[in-house]
């Protein structure tokens, strides 16, 4: 029996993702070698491409594509060049007016929150640059006990939308995400979910109206989120009333 | 595409726009659950976002390229244990289902595709249709499936390859390549 031979029966399953992981690698050093396994996993792989298209089409929640968006228009909003240079800053801002419109209530609270930040020094740790476009950024508080190398810290840019950005933190475990969640008084509701990548570093939007909270909270929850904390807060952001 | 690889937020909308939906119904049809599903579905998009560069426009379209990423999380969620217990079998969540107005003629168009690719995988011999479904939906490896049905590895694997290239006649090229 040649190596061709061999490894032929494995098209399918390769390309279906049932092989297991020291199947897989061998299979894929094999294709390497052989034009004929290559053709045939090109040539099937339209069958398999096929196959997601087959299902009920459900539609996602609208939150999802906010919650999405949120994210990508900051991260895009911190990766572009000075506000100085050429004409992105005013399409920044065009967005995020639509991302406001959409979302009075949360003009308002980001207003209010900007104010109190400014107001309240003591508690802030930097603004980042000069420029009225930068956003303030709060420090976080980590439980050093239960995250060693964590840290954190809350940046909410003056034309709304607040990003936790965290670096150092472990996995939450199997099963389980972190969740944000926002404390007002003895209340706390909750916000947005992240995972954090394999170096501990990750981001989350919270598109929540902010006014009037005094903190923002994490904690580890089961996977899709809990409607109360199940723990003592791993990171904290105080916000200056 | 050259928008996207440029960190265009504008053009990755549209991009969540058009493929959103159908990677949220993958999901959501492999694990079950709403929220989970959700959760997925926005990792995969952040995850796309933020290694905008890895597509291949020669490797497939837009679309396959989405839903390979989706499917490719999803499953393994799966594997790690994420949503086994949240999982239904059936249509269950169906009165969930909202219809977009704005986008009928998509969603028209979608149903169509998904009803005729379903047409395909109807042709396929019960057995061939089986293994298919345990590894591509189920996230089971061929040796799970081995054990599941009580055959033997090689015939797990062979039923695998003989399903796919039966759906692959079944199916009109034209319709595998928007």
């Amino acid at each position: 029996m040649s190596a061709h031979d061999r490894f032929i029966d494995d098209v399918g399953a390769y390309l279906l993702g049932a092989l297991e992981p020291g199947e897989e690698r061998e299979f894929e050093q094999h294709l390497e070698t052989c034009d004929a396994c290559r053709e045939e996993v090109v040539r099937l792989e339209v069958a398999r491409d096929a196959l997601p298209r087959s299902v009920d089409q459900v539609a996602p929640p609208k939150a999802l594509k906010a919650s999405l968006m949120s994210t990508v228009r900051a991260e895009a909003a911190e990766a572009a060049p000075s506000p100085a240079a050429g004409s992105r800053a005013p399409a920044r801002r065009s967005r995020w007016r639509e991302l406001l419109l959409a979302r009075p209530r949360f003009a308002a609270a980001a207003a209010a929150v900007l104010l109190a930040v400014g107001i309240a020094a003591g508690a802030l740790v930097g603004a980042i640059g000069g420029g009225s476009d930068d956003p303030a950024t709060v420090a976080a508080t980590v439980d050093q006990a239960r995250m060693p190398a964590g840290q954190g810290s809350l940046s909410i840019p003056e034309d709304g939308g607040a990003i936790l950005r965290v670096d150092g933190m472990q996995q939450p475990g199997d099963d389980r995400v972190y969740e944000v969640w926002i404390q007002r008084g003895n209340q706390v509701t909750p916000s947005s979910l992240f995972n954090v990548e394999s170096d501990g570093s990750g981001a989350a939007a919270i598109p929540d109206e902010l006014k009037g909270a005094d903190a923002i909270l994490v904690t580890r929850e089961p996977a899709g989120g809990s409607k109360r904390p199940s723990e003592r807060p791993v990171l904290t952001v105080p916000l200056p009333s | 595409m050259v928008l996207l690889r440029d960190g265009n937020p504008d053009a990755f909308e549209v991009i969540y726009d058009r493929h959103g939906g159908a990677a949220f119904s993958l999901a959501y049809r492999i694990v079950g659950d709403r929220n989970v599903a959700e959760d997925i579905t926005q990792e995969a998009f952040l995850s796309m976002w933020r290694s905008r560069v890895r597509f291949d426009r020669e490797r497939g379209s837009v679309r396959t390229w989405v839903l390979g990423i989706v499917h490719h999380r999803t499953i393994d969620a799966l594997r790690r244990n994420m949503a086994h217990d949240r999982r239904r079998t059936s249509a269950e969540g169906l009165e969930e289902r909202q219809e977009a107005p704005e986008r009928t003629e998509l969603e028209v168009a979608r149903r169509d595709e998904a009803r005729e690719v379903r047409e395909a995988m109807q042709t396929l011999p019960g057995e061939q249709l089986e293994v298919v479904r345990l590894a591509y939906f189920g996230g089971f490896s061929h040796t799970e499936i081995s054990d599941m049905l009580g055959q033997p590895v090689g015939t797990v694997k062979g039923r695998m390859r003989l399903g796919l290239e039966k759906m692959r006649r079944a199916l009109a090229p034209e319709e595998l390549t928007t």
